[in-house]
């Protein structure tokens, strides 16, 4: 018997239609796995750190794979508790079991926009962050611009930072291009690429366009100038791996990236790649810590959210995959690591806040329309 | 958007893994299957329904319920839960840029189809008529089944991009670097690498089947090798032909894996646009609702064409 | 000049020389059966001369025209299947139809003489149907009826009969010939069936090993065998172990166990010397069959007899004829067929033939059989 946190009838209907929806192995799973796994604490019970009585097991998802592998390590051994995580490559995959009822999960690293639905829907536990010690740690930048709170609670902790800078060559620029018009300049032309993703490239023909790529007011302008530059790109890359290996074989000169993949492509691979935010602006996110209601075993799952966030693990994100925590680390690296992690003040970052339904599905249909053009 | 640790392979839709749920030990029964059969016996459709239960069971929990939901989904506004409404079919229905994918999507499918029908067709008959070792031929046809099917997309974009695998070749022999890469024609050799096997195995079944004296019979009676095949080899295995098509087609108008690595940017076909209303439009009703109406001209078009085939090459033809 | 000439007709298979170095001819408007037991090579002379085959050596000429090289679909020559090979997907119309549309007939003209066809063959009103909803009997009518319909010079038949019941075969034995004569076509037929081939054909090649034993029509070979194995092969024969004791100008002196008995020299097939083991045949129903006497159980020289006593162990009619089995004394077991006598089982009788009716064959295995089999 899963536990039912909320309890009215009209709510438990549209989950179950919602878990059918999703898919019927994973309503299955819903239904038949577990058996009395929830805990009767919640983690708003805890209000002395450190929790005491963890449960003996975790179970994360979480996408940064190999920080993942560090964390289960080191937080299985030093609080005795056998963690196992499930790398997944889209939201949907969570969110779904989360509507069919949840009762495996424990914690998520999750991103923002996702964050907000499952809050909206009231899928997360609230955390009680003030008394846990590595809620200082989280940088106010961060901690500012995400929205992981609805009338003053807390549902999330910032795990990392996520920017969707231009990532350029090196060696073919003198220095880092400080326009996003370089990816419409035809000096280049077969030598670029562009994200296959709805909101990333809108929201980059927005700013180029100079306009607010949370709200735009020239849709046709933005179609427009993707339209035409869709003759100067070599390709849209829909697969991290395959936009990294753009840069690496140097098919491309600019382009989109991650800062993540950048980073692996500059020091695992070699490639003469750095990354930039453009005088327009570059949009950032973040991907936070939650631990979904339902979790059986929750207190373990807030132990663990504190403890991501102490410093030395926070480092480690960046270290094993050159993501940007939420916390700041510029103390635990190399110079050269610190050079390269280094957001320079002046850099113009737009949080990308949660897109309303209409913008989303405008930009949706604008990059249809591209692709289709 | 941050890091995909891994990526489904290709078809239209996605979801999370269906583990297989065991339901206990069933020990217990040990002595008692005698019993059970001897009740059974007595109750012919108690019988009929335990044997045909399970499957039934399996198409119902498998594929009608989800579509079932998914018919339902369509039809509410913006999110899951939402009002009632036909304007996911109508915003469809009337955008010509949805309508443009869906035809560019057909036609590419049907260009894919031709091929891999074509050089399967070739292949499997190859297969049975010249060859000894054919089951060393149709492991080496299945073979590639045992990779990822994103890892043998990556293995074509090494092979197809410029100065890859492809140029190194042509460049060796004297020949102009062609750069595929991000072009339709790496579309469609992608897709006819990857559903060649689908193809070729039914083809290969049917052509089994086919008695070779009537093809000595069709030369005998004065019909060359092309008469012979399309009045008699082509007809007699027609079912296989079909199967193979159908199984190439549908897979194919759902791709969005092969069309997103290695077609550039003038290659959207409408597996693309669906996965992204669920991936990152977060609209799943609207890509519902594209679905639906993907799945019924999908399916229209294939019995349309089992018609077509069936009054083309008369009565398919029993074998035996 | 010959309707279908073969000459020095080779196939090898890898090692196996599946037909060696065969010659024979087809006349225009003849029936002949090619006759041999399974894997004697007849079912590849066939295959080569429809074209299914390359020789490895050797002429086929149809018509004086050399064909050897030419696809099947270019030869003037049809084929009636062993398993018939009728196009399941089409109809029995269709399926007659479909050489005539191969050659461009237009289709007024191929309907007509597709009904003709039909007609020929005694299945008008069957056009419509499928080959699968047709008796085992009327199935062979089509598939002759596809391969007439296209006036061929020359119909080649696979063993088609061999899987109907010996009823239906005997009255598709008497349709093939009836049609054979009405639509004046050449046929050359292949069977292991000496009781078919014996019935239908004009003449018979007889092949064993891929090579040919003998060419002859039905009288020639059933009266003078050019082998042993012709004379077992068509028809019963009974032969009798013996050693050659004399030659002379004009007889043979054979010591056959007991006794020496004198026959004809040209009984002999081939040449025969002093001490040759050999054997003497002779065919069931010229053996005589009487109660045994008392002390005639001596083979005699002089009067040119074979003889011996023996008891009846099986016997079985046959119409008219009744075949026994005799056990006989000196000679082992014998078949005679004889008329209206009638004896028991375990009879006791004596057998008999004339020196002049038997065929003396050099054994097998004792050096060279005959070389120049073909007559």
């Amino acid at each position: 018997m899963r536990k039912l946190t909320d309890g009215s009838t009209s709510l438990k209907r549209r989950r179950f239609l919602q878990g059918a929806a999703t898919t019927g192995a994973a309503a299955a799973a819903g239904c038949l796995g577990g058996g009395g796994g929830g805990s009767d604490r919640v983690p708003m019970d805890v209000t002395e750190w450190p929790p005491e009585d963890l449960e003996s097991n975790l179970n994360l998802w979480n996408w940064y794979d190999s920080w993942a592998e560090y964390a289960i390590d080191a937080f299985g051994e030093e609080f005795d508790v056998d963690v196992s995580n499930t790398g997944y490559s889209s939201a949907d995959q969570w969110y779904s079991q989360l509507q069919a009822g949840n009762d495996e999960i424990d914690n998520i690293a999750a991103t923002t926009n996702w964050v907000e639905r499952s809050i909206e829907n009231d899928f997360l536990h609230e955390l009680p962050v003030d008394v846990m010690p590595a809620w200082e740690n989280i940088t106010d930048r961060i901690k500012e611009a995400s929205s992981y709170q609805q009338d003053g609670s807390t549902y999330a902790v910032p795990e990392s930072l996520v920017l969707y800078p231009l990532t350029y060559n090196d060696e073919y620029f003198d220095s880092a291009p400080d326009s996003w018009g370089v990816l419409w300049d035809e000096e280049h032309e077969g030598d670029l690429c562009m994200w296959d993703n709805s909101t990333v490239s809108c929201q980059i023909a927005a700013l180029y366009t100079g306009q607010d790529p949370i709200q735009p007011d020239d849709y046709d302008e933005i179609e427009e100038v993707l339209i035409q530059q869709k003759p100067l790109l070599q390709t849209y890359w829909g697969d991290y791996q395959q936009g990294m290996s753009l840069f690496v074989n140097e098919d491309v000169v600019a382009g989109p990236l991650t800062m993540g993949r950048t980073y692996t492509a500059r020091f695992q691979e070699g490639a003469p790649v750095h990354y930039t935010a453009p005088q327009e602006g570059a949009m950032y996110t973040s991907d936070l810590f939650v631990i979904p209601k339902g979790a059986p075993n929750p207190i373990a799952s807030l132990q663990f959210t504190n403890w991501a966030s102490e410093t030395e693990n926070a480092a480690q994100l960046f270290e094993t995959m050159g993501y940007q925590p939420a916390v700041d680390i510029s103390d635990e690296l190399s110079e050269e690591d610190a050079e390269f992690t280094n957001w320079p003040d002046e850099w113009n970052l737009v949080f990308s806040e949660t897109l309303s339904d209409e913008v989303r599905s405008r930009y949706d249909e604008i990059w249809t329309a591209v692709k289709a053009a | 958007m941050t890091e995909p640790s891994r990526s489904d392979d290709g078809g239209a839709g996605s979801g999370g893994d269906p583990e297989p749920v065991t339901d206990g030990g069933s020990a217990a029964v040990d002595g008692r299957v005698s019993d059970l059969t001897a009740f059974l016996r007595e109750r012919p459709r108690l019988r009929t329904l335990s044997i045909a239960g399970p499957p039934y069971g399996i198409l119902v929990f498998f594929f009608a319920i989800p579509l079932l939901a998914m018919l339902v989904v369509s039809f509410q506004a913006d999110q899951i839960g939402g009002a009632w409404t036909l304007g996911n079919y109508v915003d469809f229905l009337t955008s010509d840029t949805y309508l443009t994918v869906v035809w560019r999507t057909f036609l590419i499918s049907v260009q894919v189809t031709a091929i891999v029908a074509a050089v399967g067709y070739a292949l499997a008959y190859s297969i049975v008529r010249f060859s000894r070792r054919t089951t060393l031929l149709l492991l080496l046809v299945i073979l590639p089944f045992w990779t990822s099917y994103i890892i043998r997309m990556y293995a074509w974009i090494n092979i197809l991009q410029s100065d890859g695998v492809l140029d190194s070749i042509l460049n060796l022999v004297g020949l102009p670097a062609v750069g595929l890469l991000y072009t339709k024609t790496a579309v469609l050799i992608g897709f006819t690498y990857v559903w060649l096997p689908l193809a070729v195995l039914p083809f290969y079944a049917s052509l089994t089947n086919l008695d070779g004296d009537l093809i000595e019979a069709s030369k005998d009676l004065g019909a060359g090798p092309i008469r012979t095949f399309l009045s008699v080899t082509l007809p007699m295995t027609i079912n296989g032909v079909i199967t193979g098509i159908v199984l190439v087609f549908i897979p194919t108008f759902g791709s969005f894996i092969t069309p997103r690595l290695l077609g550039g940017t003038n290659n959207v076909m409408i597996g693309m646009v669906i996965e992204n209303q669920f991936k990152s439009a977060f609209n799943w009703p609207f890509g519902a609702a594209i679905g639906m109406v993907i799945s019924v001209v999908v399916v229209a078009l294939l019995l349309l064409a089992t018609r077509f085939g069936g009054g083309l090459f008369g009565a398919g033809g029993e074998t035996s | 000049m010959s309707l279908l000439r073969v000459r020095g007709l080779t196939k090898e298979f890898g090692d196996l020389v599946a037909v060696d170095d065969v010659d024979f001819d087809v006349e225009d408007g003849e029936f002949v059966s090619i006759l041999g037991p399974s894997g004697s090579g007849k079912s590849t002379v066939l295959r080569m001369v429809a074209g299914f085959e390359e020789p490895t050596d050797g002429e086929i000429a149809l018509d004086d025209v050399e064909v050897v090289g030419s696809p099947p679909f270019e030869r003037d020559v049809n084929m009636v299947f062993q398993d018939l090979a009728l196009f399941p997907h089409l109809t029995v119309a269709e399926n007659i139809g479909y050489g005539l549309k191969q050659s461009g007939v237009p289709a007024d003209e191929r309907r007509e003489r597709t009904e003709r066809m039909l007609e020929m063959v005694r299945l008008e009103g069957y056009g419509d149907r499928s080959p699968a909803e047709l008796s085992g009997g009327e199935q062979q009518r089509v598939a002759l009826a596809r391969a007439l319909v296209n006036e061929p010079a020359l119909v080649l038949f696979d063993e088609p009969l061999s899987s109907l019941d010996r009823k239906l075969r005997q009255h598709m034995q008497g349709e093939l010939q009836r049609i054979q004569v009405e639509t004046d076509t050449t046929f050359l037929y292949v069977t292991h069936d000496q009781e078919v081939a014996l019935a239908v054909s004009d003449r018979l090649v007889v092949l064993d090993d891929g090579e040919i034993q003998q060419v002859g029509t039905v009288e020639e070979l059933y009266e003078t065998p050019a082998s042993r194995f012709v004379a077992d092969f068509i028809g019963d024969v009974n032969a009798v172990e013996g050693r050659v004791v004399a030659v002379d100008d004009g007889t043979i002196g054979l010591d056959v166990g007991d006794g020496e008995v004198t026959v004809p020299r040209d009984a002999a097939v081939g040449d025969v010397a002093v001490d040759d083991a050999v054997d003497v045949c002779v065919r069931p129903f010229q053996v005589r069959v009487e109660p045994a006497g008392d002390d005639r159980d001596v083979a005699n020289a002089a009067d040119g007899t074979f003889s011996a006593t023996g008891v009846v162990r099986s016997r079985s009619y046959q119409g008219s004829d009744s075949q026994y089995g005799i056990e006989t004394d000196r000679w082992g077991r014998l078949s005679a067929e004889i008329r209206s006598a009638s004896f028991e089982i375990d009879d006791r009788v004596a057998v008999a033939w004339d020196a002049a009716d038997v065929h003396v064959y050099r054994r097998d295995g004792d050096g060279s059989a005959d070389d120049d089999g073909g007559s």
